[in-house]
């Protein structure tokens, strides 16, 4: 499926400045699933942003009036980490957050988020550091994305170029069907299976063995 | 001459398709594995875009996230709410793709890392991905195996192949002593975590070697693996050897005759060459490792048992202070406690990490003709399969921990996080064999101590955190 290419982007951050987030904190297990896609947006941060009887912890960041419409979040290393369930980004998606900023992310969720229309962006700690103890100060602080130009920019003057693969970038700006574009390349896949099953038949089985 | 690789290149290479724009290659997978709960949705998305299965001979699926583990269990009795249908959506979309499913009743049937190996589904030199983070416990038997998301997985599943930007490679060479009961594979992992931090190998492909990985059963090879996406791997691998070869011989799906002979033959070369350099380098020594035990809310937050939780000013980094301060908060522990004194509720032994018949075995040779303490309101053990449930009840081990205090589960994931729907009393302390201590990961507000299933039925004796070694046969 294709998703909304992402190029710019502009508004509210919120800062959430904990090393370590893991995907259970993102989208915590306990909450009834379809198995098909629907909007997620309640089960974001479900545990810290709600306490038991569902009223809102006012404390938490996406609870701030001024960051209740947060298109950025800020976070410390290793963001994502844990749980590979895209119910992560896709929660954070629906949320309304199409950019998340760290010095480093999950492996399996920064995948899922490229597939998902969100960009993960790498900045240096004390680059996250500094622009998210600014954000937190001051609620008014709006953020800019521009995925092209390889830019954030916020509203105090902060500005700095980030790195993002290449392949990652063209996935987010167009938008791209992942599927479609790798069945462009069957002719290279069928070749590469003939070739190997005669090198290693065991990888095709004939028929499953019996129960 | 070819230049030294390293065994990740080489599983790399031999399942590269093409290279693509951008730096990214597309790799051929040679066994996908679903399991229910991701399974169900990832087949509903292919579903809708029309897409099929490019090859159901080479899928596997299993039940083993929202499946009960409680004895008599039916398709109904899992407690997770909407959990009934994605068993039996599962179940019909494997029949309408026509792939395997280890299903309900099957003996096959179990937590997906611990049963595809243990059936001889996964095999040396595969690549293999499953919607699950702790795939790469696979790794350990010299897989190339990884965990995706959904999206991903539909993409495995429509072209059989994934693309991806080639990671960094880091080795880490374990030294300096002998894995037995009381010192484990799980305890050698958590010190590595520990020691390197949650984010300590962020997106690479990890190899373990040395003298220890070398002398290290098949099963405590997959616990190294396992928990490697705990510091961040994308993936892990153990070069495979005669231990790999004489534990994968005769398993159902393994081939026979002649064909093993030339798969074996060329499995003898899945190592790193001599000379082949990597990103990076770790070297840990376990002489004297005592057994670990996590005191927080990463497992990055581990300690020797016989040690204490850290205090606040011996911390220099402000970020890592605060997140310290938080978990001690959360876990209801106050700095420089010892880990000795803290009372459990609760014992878990079960998961992919340490749930297979070695740890079975381990916590067994504890618990024989003990009793847990009356202070532990819930202890359970969960065998990792059906087949490790079925050779447990074989040698009388499911009789040594009923007689102990334990439940005796049917196999699946379970209590390590919400498997099946259940969790544990609120705010219950537990003793886990676990890999992830996360906040609310077992229910909400547990406070999860991971440790290995030896220090697990020790604490479970001695109704607080309890050193394996102390327990005299």
């Amino acid at each position: 499926m294709r998703n909304t290419p992402l190029t710019s982007l502009s508004g509210a951050v919120a800062p959430l400045l904990r090393a370590n987030v893991d995907t259970d904190a993102i989208a915590p297990s306990r909450v009834k699933l379809s198995v098909d896609a629907s909007d997620l947006s309640s089960l974001l941060f479900r545990e810290w942003r709600f306490d038991a009887n569902g009223a809102e912890r006012p404390e938490f960041v996406l609870n701030q009036p001024a960051r209740r419409a947060s298109v950025f979040m800020l976070a410390l290393d290793n963001f994502g980490c844990g749980s590979s369930r895209e119910t992560a980004p896709w929660a954070l998606r629906d949320f309304g957050i199409r950019c998340v900023i760290a010095p480093s992310f999950g492996a399996i969720f920064r995948a899922n988020c490229i597939r998902n229309g969100i960009a993960p962006v790498v900045l240096a700690r004390d680059l996250v550091e500094q622009l998210g103890q600014q954000a937190h100060a001051d609620a008014a602080i709006t953020l800019q994305l521009d995925l092209p130009a390889q830019t954030i920019r916020a509203t105090n003057g902060f500005a700095t170029r980030f790195d993002i693969d290449p392949g990652a970038k063209r996935m987010l700006v167009a938008g791209l069907d992942a599927i479609g574009l790798t069945l462009t390349r069957l002719d290279d896949i069928e070749a590469f299976r003939a070739a190997d099953r005669l090198n290693r038949p065991w990888i095709y089985p004939a028929a499953a063995p019996a129960a | 001459m070819t230049p030294p690789r390293t065994l990740f290149a080489k599983l790399w290479d031999m399942h590269l398709v093409a290279a693509l724009d951008d730096g990214m290659e597309l790799l051929h997978i040679d066994r996908i594995i679903l399991h229910e709960r991701a399974g169900a949705m990832c087949m509903r998305q292919l579903a809708k875009t029309g897409r099929k299965v490019y090859d159901p001979s080479q899928v596997f699926g299993i039940m083993d996230h929202v499946l009960d583990t409680r004895p008599g269990r039916t398709d109904a009795t899992t407690l997770i709410p909407n959990g009934q249908t994605f068993i039996e959506v599962f179940r019909a979309e494997a029949g309408a793709a026509g792939f395997s499913l280890f299903d309900l009743g099957d003996v096959r049937q179990g937590i997906a890392h611990v049963s595809m190996p243990e059936q001889g589904v996964a095999l040396p030199g595969m690549s293999l991905v499953c919607a699950d983070s702790h795939t790469g416990t696979i790794g350990g038997i010299g897989v190339l195996a990884w965990g995706v998301g959904i999206s991903e997985m539909e993409h495995a599943l429509a072209t059989q192949t994934i693309a991806l930007k080639r990671p960094r490679t880091m080795r880490i060479w374990i030294d300096g002593g002998e894995i037995g009961a009381a010192v484990s594979a799980k305890d050698v992992v958590l010190h590595l975590i520990g020691r390197i931090g949650a984010a300590g190998a962020v997106g690479s492909a990890v190899e373990y070697a040395g003298p220890v990985v070398r002398a290290m059963s098949v099963e405590g090879r997959m616990t190294l693996c396992n928990m490697a996406v705990e510091f961040g791997a994308w993936s892990a691998v153990v070069a495979p050897d005669a231990t790999t070869l004489a534990w994968l011989a005769g398993r159902p799906f393994a081939p026979t005759g002649a064909m093993w002979d030339r798969a074996a033959e060329s499995w003898a070369d899945l190592r790193s060459d001599d000379g082949a350099t990597f990103d990076a380098e770790i070297r840990i020594d376990i002489a004297d490792l005592a057994p670990q035990v996590s005191w927080g809310t990463s497992p990055q937050h581990v300690a020797g048992v016989d040690g204490a939780v850290p205090r606040l000013e011996t911390i220099a980094d402000n970020v890592a202070r605060g997140a310290t301060e938080t978990a001690l908060h959360y876990m209801g522990l106050a700095p420089g406690q010892r880990l000795r004194d803290v009372a459990i509720d609760a014992v878990f032994i079960g998961s992919c990490t340490n749930a297979r018949l070695g740890d079975l075995r381990a916590a067994a040779a504890i618990l024989r003709g003990r009793r847990i303490a009356a202070s532990v309101v819930k202890a359970i053990v969960v065998p990792g399969s059906s087949a490790v449930k079925r050779q447990a009840e074989a040698e009388g081990l499911d009789t040594v921990f009923r007689d102990a205090g334990f439940e005796w589960r049917e196999s699946g994931c379970s209590l390590c996080f919400y498997g099946g729907g259940e969790g544990f009393p609120p705010l219950a302390r537990v003793a886990s064999t676990t890999n992830r201590n996360f906040e609310n990961r077992q229910g909400p507000g547990i406070r999860t101590h991971l440790m290995s299933p030896a220090t697990a039925a020790a604490s479970a004796l001695a109704g607080h955190i309890s050193d394996p070694r102390e327990v005299t046969a």
